[in-house]
C-alpha cells in the first residue's frame, strides 16, 4: 500500500502491528482458555489433536457401551443364579414327593409347585434389560421361550436357531463374548433336538410328570435328571463370572484411556493462563512504551526556528 | 562604466538564479510528504569571467539536480511486490481456516467422530431400531458437513477469480496511467519533478500487484517488463494483459473448476512469469492450493478423496455384511451416494441413499465364522484401522493433514507478510536517505539562499549608487 507518511512512520506502525498481534492474540488464547483458536496457531500440532479428539470420542462411547453391557451380564449372572436356586428349590420337591410317607394328592399339589418352577425358569430365560433379552443371544429384541405345558419339555422355543455371536470390543480393541443363549443354558439339545441330560426344561417337566403319576421310581430318576441339569447349570457360572471380568476390566481400560486422552488434549490445546498472562503485560507495556516514545519524538524542524517576518 | 554595467547586470542574473532555486526549495517543503517525489536540489555554478568585456562575472546559474535514484527506487518495488503477495496470501487464506475449523465443533471431523460412535453403540444391539436410526442420522450430518466444505470452498474460489480479475483490471489501469505520463514527459523539455513522482507512485503501485522490472528511457519515459520479459508499456504504448479460464487444464478431470491464466495481448500464456505481487498469491491459491483442497483440472482434491474414500469403505462394509442372523444371508445396502462422473465435485454430491431404512443396515459379519455385529464392529473400527483408508491414513487423520497443510500457509503467509512489511519500510527508508526531502536542509538552504539574494541585491544597490555618483560628477 502506497501512503504519504515517511519510512519511518511506516516502520513504527509495522512493528506496532507486530505488539497489537500479539497482545491480540494472548487476548483471545485468555479468553478462549485455548491455545490453539485457528488451524494457523500450531499447525503442527493439529494431527495430535484431531487423532486425540477421535480417540477421547471412541474411548467415551466404548465406556457407554461397556457401563450398559456391565449391566445386562450383571443381570443374566444373577439370572443363571436364580435358576440354579430355582432347580435346587425342584430338587428339594422332588425328594419331599419321593418320601414314601407322601400320598398322591401331596405328590400332584408339589407337582404344581414344580410346575410353577418351571414358569419362573422360563420367566428367567426371558430377563429383559433396557429393552435386550439378555438370554435371547443375537435377536436381543426377542424373547426366548414360552410356556407349553403339552410341549415334551414344558416349553415351546420362539426363537430358532438360538446362536449368542455378538461380540462386544474393549478399548484396545481386543473382542470378547459376554452372552449364552436361554438354549445353551436351559433347553440344551442334540444334533436331531433331542433334548440330552442337561436341559433343565426336560428334566424338571420329567419331575413335574413323574410327580403327577405318583411313581417313586420315575420321580427318584427325575431328581437324578434334575440333579445333572442343575449340575450343567451351575458349571455356566463360570462364564459368566469371566464375562464379568472380562467387561469390569475393559471398562477399567476405557476410563483410563478417557483421562489419558483428556490430560494429552489439554496439554496440547489449552492455554496456559499464567505465561499468557505474562506475554498480555509485557505486550502492553511494550505497545504503551512504544507510544509513549513516539509522542515524545521531536515534530520541529529548523524552520520553526527560523523568524517570522 | 561599461564594467559596472556588466556587474549590475551580473548581479540580476543572480538574483534571478536565487529566486529559481528558492522555488526549488519551496516545492520540496511542499512535497516533503508526497508518495514518491524525490528531493530536488538546487546547484548555483559561477559563471565564466569574460576577460574583454566583463560581462558575467561574478554571476551564477541554477542548475536542478533530480536526487532520484533507480536503485532505492527498484529495491522498494522488489520489496513491495513481495509484500503485496504475502499480504493477499494472508487476506486470502485466512477464510480457509473457517472451512478447516480446529475448534471441538469443526462440522467434518464432529460429524465423522459422531458417525463412528454411533457404529459402536449400534453393535451392541444390531437390531436396535432406535440405533439404526443414530447411525442413519449421524450420516446424514456428514455428508450434510462434507456438502457445506464444498459450498465454502467453492464460494472461496469464486470469490479468488473475481479478484484476479479485478487486479489485472487494476494493472492495466496503472499501465494506461504510466504510459499517459511517459507521453507527458516527451512532451516537456524540462524534467518535471511531479510528473516524476506520479509514475515513481503508479509504479510502486503496480510493483505490489505484479513483478515488474523498469528501464529508464530518454527524457525520464520508462518500459516496464512484466515477469522481467512481458513489455506492459513500452514508451507510449500498453500492451495489455487478461485473465482467462484455461478450459484445456479440465481435460484430466470433467467438471472441475479450470485454473486461471494470464495473457499477454498477443494471447500468449505468461502465468509462470508472474511469481510476486498480489497477483501472484491470488494464482497460486487460485491454481495450486484450492485444487488440492476442493479439486481441479489435474487432481480431484484432498475432500473429494475424503468424501469418496468414506463412502466407498464404508459402504463395501455394509454390502458384504449381512441383514439377517440366519442362512440366506442378505447382503446390507449403501448407505452413502455420490456422483462419481465428476471426481472434483464428490464432497458435494456425498449424501445418503435416500431409500435406506434402518433394517437394510448390515450388522453382521457372515464370515465364516457369523458374528452378530461383526460388520458394525469393523465399522466403528474403520477410521483407526492400520493401514488407514484414505491413503493409509484414517479418516480423522486425513483431514487433520489437509487442515495442517491450510494452517501452514496461513502461517507462512502471516509471518511473511509481518517480516516483509519490516524489509518495505527498511527499503523505503533508504530510499528516503538517498532521495527523500529533509525540511531541516531546507531551512538551511533557504537561509543562505535568502542571504545570498540579499547580497545580490546589496551589489545592485552599491552598482546604483555609484552610477548615479558617477552620473552627478558630469557637468550639466
Amino acid at each position: 500500500m502506497i501512503s504519504g507518511l515517511s519510512p519511518s512512520n511506516e516502520q513504527f506502525l509495522a512493528s506496532l502491528n507486530i505488539l497489537q498481534n500479539n497482545l491480540s492474540q494472548a487476548d483471545e488464547q485468555l479468553s478462549s482458555g485455548l491455545s490453539v483458536n485457528q488451524a494457523s496457531d500450531a499447525p503442527q500440532s493439529i494431527g495430535d489433536i484431531f487423532e486425540i479428539r477421535s480417540e477421547l470420542g471412541q474411548a467415551t462411547q466404548t465406556t457407554q457401551n461397556l457401563t450398559t453391557i456391565q449391566g445386562q451380564v450383571q443381570t443374566a449372572s444373577s439370572g443363571v443364579q436364580s435358576a440354579i436356586e430355582l432347580l435346587s428349590q425342584a430338587v428339594s420337591l422332588g425328594t419331599e414327593g419321593a418320601s414314601t410317607s407322601a400320598t398322591l394328592p401331596t405328590q400332584q399339589s408339589l407337582a404344581a409347585q414344580v410346575q410353577a418352577l418351571q414358569g419362573q425358569l422360563v420367566a428367567i430365560s426371558n430377563t429383559e434389560v433396557g429393552g435386550v433379552y439378555v438370554f435371547s443371544g443375537d435377536a436381543t429384541g426377542s424373547p426366548a421361550y414360552q410356556v407349553d405345558p403339552s410341549s415334551p419339555t414344558g416349553v415351546d422355543q420362539l426363537i430358532t436357531p438360538q446362536q449368542a455371536t455378538l461380540q462386544v470390543e474393549g478399548p484396545s480393541g481386543v473382542t470378547f463374548q459376554v452372552s449364552m443363549t436361554a438354549q445353551e443354558l436351559f433347553d440344551q439339545q442334540d444334533s436331531i433336538g433331542n433334548p440330552t441330560a442337561n436341559n433343565a426344561f426336560a428334566a424338571l417337566q420329567g419331575l413335574v410328570e413323574a410327580l403327577q403319576s405318583g411313581s417313586g421310581a420315575n420321580i427318584t430318576q427325575a431328581i437324578g435328571a434334575l440333579q445333572t441339569a442343575s449340575n450343567y447349570v451351575n458349571s455356566q457360572t463360570s462364564f459368566y463370572g469371566a464375562a464379568e471380568n472380562n467387561v469390569s476390566s475393559a471398562l477399567d481400560l476405557a476410563q483410563k484411556y478417557q483421562t489419558q486422552d483428556q490430560t494429552q488434549l489439554g496439554g496440547l490445546e489449552d492455554a496456559n493462563t499464567a505465561t499468557l498472562a505474562v506475554e498480555v503485560t509485557q505486550a502492553s507495556t511494550a505497545l504503551d512504551a512504544a507510544m509513549s516514545a513516539e509522542a515524545h519524538e521531536p515534530t520541529t524542524t529548523l524552520f520553526d526556528y527560523l523568524p517570522i517576518t | 562604466m561599461g564594467n559596472l554595467f556588466a556587474v549590475l547586470s551580473s548581479a540580476g542574473q543572480s538574483i534571478q538564479a536565487f529566486e529559481q532555486a528558492i522555488d526549488v526549495t519551496q516545492n520540496n517543503v511542499t512535497n516533503a510528504n508526497s508518495p514518491g517525489y524525490a528531493e530536488q536540489v538546487p546547484q548555483l555554478i559561477s559563471q565564466d569571467y569574460d576577460s574583454i568585456t566583463g560581462a558575467q562575472s561574478g554571476g551564477v546559474e541554477e542548475v536542478t539536480k533530480d536526487t532520484r535514484n533507480a536503485y532505492a527506487d527498484t529495491a522498494v518495488q522488489q520489496q513491495l511486490s513481495l509484500q503485496g503477495m504475502y499480504q493477499q496470501l494472508q487476506t486470502t487464506l485466512t477464510p480457509l481456516e473457517t472451512v478447516f475449523d480446529v475448534s471441538s465443533n469443526s462440522p467434518i471431523p464432529s460429524a465423522l467422530n459422531q458417525l463412528f460412535q454411533s457404529f459402536s453403540e449400534w453393535s451392541t444391539q444390531p437390531s436396535s431400531t432406535s440405533y439404526q436410526a443414530a447411525v442413519i442420522d449421524a450420516a446424514q450430518q456428514t455428508a450434510s458437513a462434507f456438502q457445506q466444505a464444498a459450498v465454502q470452498l467453492g464460494q472461496i474460489q469464486t470469490s479468488v477469480n473475481n479478484n484476479i480479475q479485478s487486479t489485472v483490471t487494476q494493472i492495466n489501469q496503472d499501465a494506461a496511467a504510466i504510459q499517459s505520463y511517459n507521453v507527458a514527459m516527451s512532451q516537456n523539455s524540462q524534467p518535471n519533478a511531479g510528473l516524476s513522482a506520479q509514475l515513481e507512485n503508479t509504479l510502486e503501485n503496480l510493483s505490489s500487484l505484479a513483478n515488474i522490472q523498469v528501464l529508464q528511457g530518454n527524457g525520464g519515459m520508462v518500459t516496464v517488463m512484466l515477469g522481467g520479459q512481458t513489455d506492459l508499456v513500452e514508451g507510449t504504448q500498453v500492451n495489455a494483459i487478461q485473465a482467462v479460464n484455461n478450459i484445456a487444464s479440465t481435460n484430466g478431470n470433467p467438471g472441475a473448476a479450470p485454473t486461471i491464466g494470464i495473457e499477454d495481448s498477443n494471447g500468449n500464456d505468461i502465468t509462470s512469469q508472474i511469481t510476486t505481487g498480489g497477483l501472484a498469491g491470488l494464482l497460486s491459491v487460485s491454481n495450486t492450493l484450492l485444487p488440492s483442497l476442493i479439486g481441479g483440472g489435474q487432481q480431484v482434491g484432498g475432500l473429494n478423496t475424503l468424501a469418496q474414500s468414506l463412502a466407498d469403505s464404508v459402504n463395501a462394509v455394509l454390502e458384504q455384511g449381512s441383514t439377517t442372523d440366519t442362512p440366506p444371508y442378505q447382503a446390507g445396502s449403501a448407505l452413502f451416494t455420490y456422483n462419481a462422473s465428476t471426481p472434483a465435485g464428490i464432497a458435494g454430491t456425498l449424501a445418503v441413499s435416500s431409500t435406506i431404512t434402518g433394517s437394510q443396515l448390515a450388522a453382521a459379519d457372515a464370515g465364516p465364522p457369523f458374528v452378530a455385529n461383526g460388520a458394525a464392529l469393523t465399522l466403528a473400527g474403520l477410521d483407526s484401522s492400520t493401514p488407514g483408508p484414505v491413503e493409509g491414513q484414517g479418516f480423522t487423520q486425513y483431514f487433520a493433514s489437509l487442515t495442517s497443510s491450510v494452517g501452514n500457509a496461513v502461517n507462512n503467509a502471516n509471518t511473511q507478510a509481518t517480516a516483509q512489511s519490516q524489509l518495505v519500510a527498511q527499503a523505503q527508508s533508504l530510499q528516503q536517505q538517498v532521495s527523500g526531502v529533509s525540511l531541516d536542509e531546507e531551512a538551511i538552504r533557504l537561509v543562505q539562499l535568502q542571504t545570498s539574494y540579499q547580497a545580490a541585491s546589496k551589489v545592485v544597490t552599491v552598482v546604483d549608487d555609484t552610477l548615479q555618483s558617477l552620473l552627478a560628477m558630469i557637468p550639466t
